[in-house]
């Protein structure tokens, strides 16, 4: 139930941290961090277009709501009550949709400014786990790929839900980077279907792309640029301005420590750097989902704990993570659940430790029993 | 296709290409200059004046014209290859909002950038060596930029259906050679066997050719037609770079 505790003066500015935003139909939400509170910030006129962006998950610090580019408040939405109204989203661009799910985690860091707020509506608190029911965030339903006249993916079905890191494990060729690439709407499946956030991936792949991160297998950083402008370069790619994308990148080098690298050559860097930089190229959007293909191969035991460091701290984050791997270790350590996947089929999917309480020994032990009838073959 | 988005990749090739031009800019104007001062002046003080013109004075225009195309081809054959291929460019921005329809109008807009820049260098060239009439030669710019788009277009054309780069060599030497020959821009070619004037028709750097010297020298109706040529090309192309791409990348 949302109560209305306060109102501003005219011409007030108050600031923020955002913990979370969300943008309904209506209006423009932000949790307070200093409250612990869900701030519906309805003001009356608020800066579409940044509400909507920063909703719309673009990042970047000091989003401000103010009187330039208003929108025109209007009633038929039911929470304006008052002469002038509250702030209406208008679905006028494509950032201004009504998300279908709740809201998402910004860096503690940001703040908002809310300029001229009509009323400030705030509702109890919520803790991290009511905010957000569990949804399935990717649904695949008898996924088929064929693939120069193989099939590589042969009817896979799985649901996997928001902020669990979730595995695919089998031998090469099993199909793991196909279901990824399909996921990643870099494929359109044979057969069946995928969607993401609730979206079909035929339709709807810039609205997906914009919302995921994707960490190929191979280095694919641009050559011709360096580092910053590797970060810089992508986040433009997502309409990240200039300005954000700056801060944001010296942020995420950091995250992966490479801030010494800044105006580094790609060339120049070791293997595990371009690894850690491939990272955080794929955060520069904050993704709600981290496609991981391989994160970790032919990395030296150092790099490859560097990486699970920042996946587990993404974890923390409520990043949806999914990843392909070879290392039974990892999938130990990192993920809740995981497929084994063989010949395009999916074997089982579980939680690893489920998995080896059911068939003895490790995760390894169970992989290769699972899968071990195409080794015999 | 979002033109933004597209917009996005123009500006990504931008980048790269002012952090480098310091290295190839004088080149831009080496080769032109060479050609004119050779031909121009070596080959030229053994011709006749050509349609009343003297020699260096004939071929100017048409140096213009495919100095302008040679550049969007380059772009968009090796460039464009290498980036979808050894680099994996392609693979990084297909992973964002950007998708593939926005990739490749950023890479034709971009290789018609590129004739535009060399055929302003060249027109400043020829400019200087005091070779043009009428200031009307500002208005090759836009022409150029459709030359330099159909080019883009068939570079792609050819990019998405090449086994391997080393392709190429077909396309330079059994299409852009002949082309740069036979498109007068060298000599007139009713001194050629008829045949050969009339499969030129057919052809686009002929066209940009003609444009480029009729407003070189000031007159805007003997363009007309072959602007429409030109359009109408853009055109008809158009959609063939977009389907042969997406068969190429999504198998």
């Amino acid at each position: 139930m949302l109560q209305m505790v306060a109102k501003t003066p005219q011409n007030s500015v108050r600031t923020f941290d955002i913990v979370s935003s969300w943008d309904g139909e209506a209006y423009v939400a932000v949790i307070s961090k200093v409250e612990g509170n869900v701030l519906l910030a309805t003001a009356n006129r608020c800066r579409v277009h940044r509400a909507v962006k920063l909703a719309g998950r673009s990042t970047g610090p000091g989003y401000r709501f103010s009187r330039r580019n208003a929108c025109t408040p209007r009633r038929q939405h039911g929470i304006g009550h008052k002469k002038s109204g509250p702030a209406y989203v208008r679905e006028q661009t494509s950032w201004t949709k009504p998300r279908d799910h709740g809201p998402l985690i910004l860096h503690e860091s940001r703040s908002v400014r809310v300029e001229n707020a009509e009323r400030w509506v705030l509702s109890p608190a919520l803790s991290g786990k009511d905010r957000e029911p569990a949804v399935d965030i990717v649904v695949a339903r008898k996924l088929v790929k064929d693939y120069n006249g193989l099939r590589a993916v042969d009817g896979v079905d799985f649901a996997i839900n928001r902020g669990e890191c979730f595995g695919f494990l089998g031998p090469n060729g099993a199909g793991k980077t196909t279901v990824l690439r399909m996921i990643s709407c870099f494929m359109s499946p044979t057969a069946g279907s995928v969607s993401v956030f609730g979206l079909e991936t035929a339709g709807h792949p810039s609205e997906i792309k914009s919302r995921i991160g994707v960490m190929p297998q191979d280095n694919n950083l641009d050559p011709d640029l360096s580092v910053i402008e590797n970060l810089i370069v992508y986040g433009r790619y997502f309409d990240i301005r200039k300005k954000d994308s700056l801060r944001l990148a010296r942020v995420l080098l950091e995250f992966v420590e490479l801030q010494d690298k800044a105006g580094a050559q790609i060339d120049q860097l070791s293997g595990g750097m371009k690894h850690r930089l491939l990272l955080a190229r794929s955060l520069i959007n904050d993704p709600e989902i981290l496609i991981l293909d391989e994160p970790t191969t032919g990395l030296d035991p150092h790099s490859r704990r560097a990486v699970w460091d920042k996946l587990n701290h993404l974890k923390k984050k409520d990043t949806t993570l999914l990843l392909t791997t070879h290392y039974m270790e990892e999938a130990e350590k990192l993920c809740d659940r995981v497929a084994i996947m063989d010949s395009g089929k999916i074997v089982t999917i579980d939680s690893p430790s489920h998995l080896m309480k059911l068939h003895g020994g490790n995760l390894e032990d169970v992989y290769l029993k699972l899968t071990g009838r195409s080794l015999a073959d | 296709m979002r033109i933004k988005r597209a917009f996005r990749v123009w500006q990504r090739h931008w980048l790269v290409y002012t952090k480098l031009y310091k290295t190839s800019f004088a080149l831009n104007f080496a080769e032109p200059a060479l050609y004119l001062v050779a031909m121009g002046l070596g080959l030229g003080s053994f011709v006749k004046d050509i349609h009343g013109q003297p020699y260096i004075k004939y071929i100017a225009p048409g140096i213009v014209a495919s100095s302008s195309v040679f550049a969007a081809v380059y772009e968009c054959t090796y460039g464009t290859y290498i980036r979808m291929t050894f680099q994996k460019t392609f693979d990084a921005i297909l992973a964002t909002p950007v998708n593939l329809n926005d990739l490749i109008a950023g890479e034709l807009i971009w290789g018609a950038t590129k004739s535009v820049i060399f055929g302003i260098t060249i027109a400043i060239v020829i400019t200087l060596f005091g070779l043009v009439e009428s200031p009307l030669i500002i208005l090759v710019i836009p022409c150029i930029f459709l030359g330099g788009l159909i080019f883009a277009e068939l570079s792609i054309i050819f990019c998405a259906i090449v086994p391997g780069i080393d392709s190429f060599s077909y396309f330079y030497t059994l299409f852009m050679t002949p082309l740069f020959l036979f498109s007068g821009i060298f000599f007139p070619l009713d001194s050629m066997p008829r045949l050969v004037a009339d499969i030129a028709f057919f052809t686009p750097l002929y066209h940009l050719v003609i444009v480029c010297r009729a407003l070189t020298s000031g007159s805007v109706a003997s363009a007309l037609g072959s602007i429409i040529w030109l359009i109408v090309t853009v055109v008809v192309l158009a959609p063939f770079p977009f389907k042969l791409m997406r068969k190429r990348i999504f198998v």
